[in-house]
């Protein structure tokens, strides 16, 4: 057996670094199919402060800018909405949750696309909720936006994928402020707000939630 | 020796090692094929079997069999639905771990193998829901009679995709004498995880 050792003794000092090699060369999997879909690369912020952020995407003319600087409020339980015609709605309850209401107030030049967002609270746990007509019940799904990060009435342009959609003809305002409401489980105190238009670029603002405020109050 | 006998005693000897070698893979392809492969192996489902009223812990959400009743019909706010065969309602208590997710997959399956998935409009009640928040809905399947006995209840979070997802597997307690109960029974009626009233 000395034999077989001594004649391959080369190749069994090689071994370690060939696997060292091997894992290294896979490791690309991690950076090809796992790191571009989640949400690696923040940019971050405080409640109450501004944060910009640009991020440059691909639609069917060429590439177009996200150009926004987010103000993000201190997020309140919530038990109602006030739709496009300025009808209030109550969120139907459900034991063991609640609805929290943040406040983005946005200013952009009306002329960048920033319809199709996406925006979640995450919890000190590391649990997290994405904001989703559905799950708020009732008239939520009628009554509130797909996509929160634009004014419903006035969303501005959009990315152009083909659809032939016309630009609606209200002009986004420079400034305006929109509520985000999110229906989580009744211990999730939300830390920070993620907005995101495409991962893993997104902007991630710590909060300091008041879940002692009056649900009814109107923000 | 002669030079020739020389020769062919070598050739022999290397037509036997090509032989043994064509043989040898020959005999690697067929165990090869018999062995089951690997891949079928990592994406088969996980199975966590449960008994009726435990939860089970899945990798996105624990998920809870409250308790199972079967009938000829079931109402929904909308509609009520007639069967020739049996409605079998599950009480299912669901709550996701980390991100929000949904009833993906809903399937019975009867001794003899047979799937049945949700059919009817209604025949899910179990909403996509945030991490941390149980929510209690209903399932509701329709099956022929023979199918009761020894029928498994299989529910996953992933889509009907069952491919790498772990499901609570759950039986059902369920026998020919329930085919006849079901019979007189009153209409199902799935629970509503929310509630519509105001303020």
């Amino acid at each position: 057996m000395t034999g077989w050792w001594r004649r391959n003794r080369w190749a069994l000092l090689a071994l370690p670094f060939v696997l060292l090699l091997a894992a290294g060369a896979g490791s690309y999997r991690v950076w090809n199919f796992w790191n571009p879909y989640e949400l690696t690369d923040p940019v971050a912020g405080r409640s109450g402060e501004p944060v910009r952020f640009t991020h440059t995407l691909e639609d069917d003319r060429g590439s177009y800018t996200v150009d926004l600087t987010v103000t993000a409020a201190d997020p309140v339980p919530a038990d109602h909405f006030t739709d496009q015609e300025g009808m209030m709605h109550y969120f139907p309850r459900s034991e063991g949750s609640r609805v929290w209401r943040t406040d983005l107030t946005v200013q952009a030049d009306p002329a960048s696309p920033l319809t199709g967002c996406q925006v979640r609270l995450v919890d000190g746990l590391g649990r997290a909720t994405l904001y989703r007509t559905s799950p708020l019940g009732g008239e939520a799904s009628l009554g509130l936006p797909g996509s929160p990060c634009v004014p419903p009435g006035a969303p501005g342009p959009s990315p152009d994928f083909g659809f032939g959609l016309e630009e609606p003809a209200a002009t986004r305002p420079a400034t305006y402020t929109v509520p985000v409401y999110v229906r989580t489980a009744q211990d999730f105190v939300p830390e920070s707000i993620e907005i995101w238009w495409e991962t893993p670029w997104h902007l991630s603002i710590d909060v300091d939630a008041d879940a002692e405020a009056d649900a009814g109050e109107e923000g | 020796m002669s030079v020739a006998a020389e020769l062919a005693t070598r050739w022999a000897g290397r037509a036997g090692t090509i032989a043994f070698v064509l043989v040898a893979l020959a005999l690697g392809r067929v165990v090869g094929d018999q062995v089951p492969s690997p891949i079928d192996s990592y994406a088969r489902p996980h199975e966590v079997v449960a008994s009726q009223g435990r939860p089970v812990q899945l990798r996105a959400a624990t998920i809870t069999v409250d308790g199972v009743t079967v009938s000829r019909s079931f109402q929904t706010s909308s509609s009520l639905y007639e069967s020739p065969g049996i409605f079998v309602l599950a009480d299912v208590t669901f709550t996701p771990t980390l991100e929000d997710s949904a009833l993906g997959h809903v399937e019975i399956v009867d001794r003899q193998g047979r799937s049945f998935t949700v059919t009817r409009t209604g025949g899910n009640t179990c909403p996509l829901t945030a991490p941390g928040l149980p929510t209690r809905c209903s399932v509701v399947l329709e099956l022929p009679p023979d199918a009761l006995p020894g029928a498994t209840l299989r529910l996953g979070t992933d889509g009907t995709d069952t491919a790498y997802q772990d499901l609570a597997v759950v039986d059902l307690g369920l026998d020919a004498q329930d085919a006849q109960l079901a019979a007189d029974a009153e209409p199902l009626e799935p629970r509503e995880p929310l509630l519509e009233e105001g303020g």
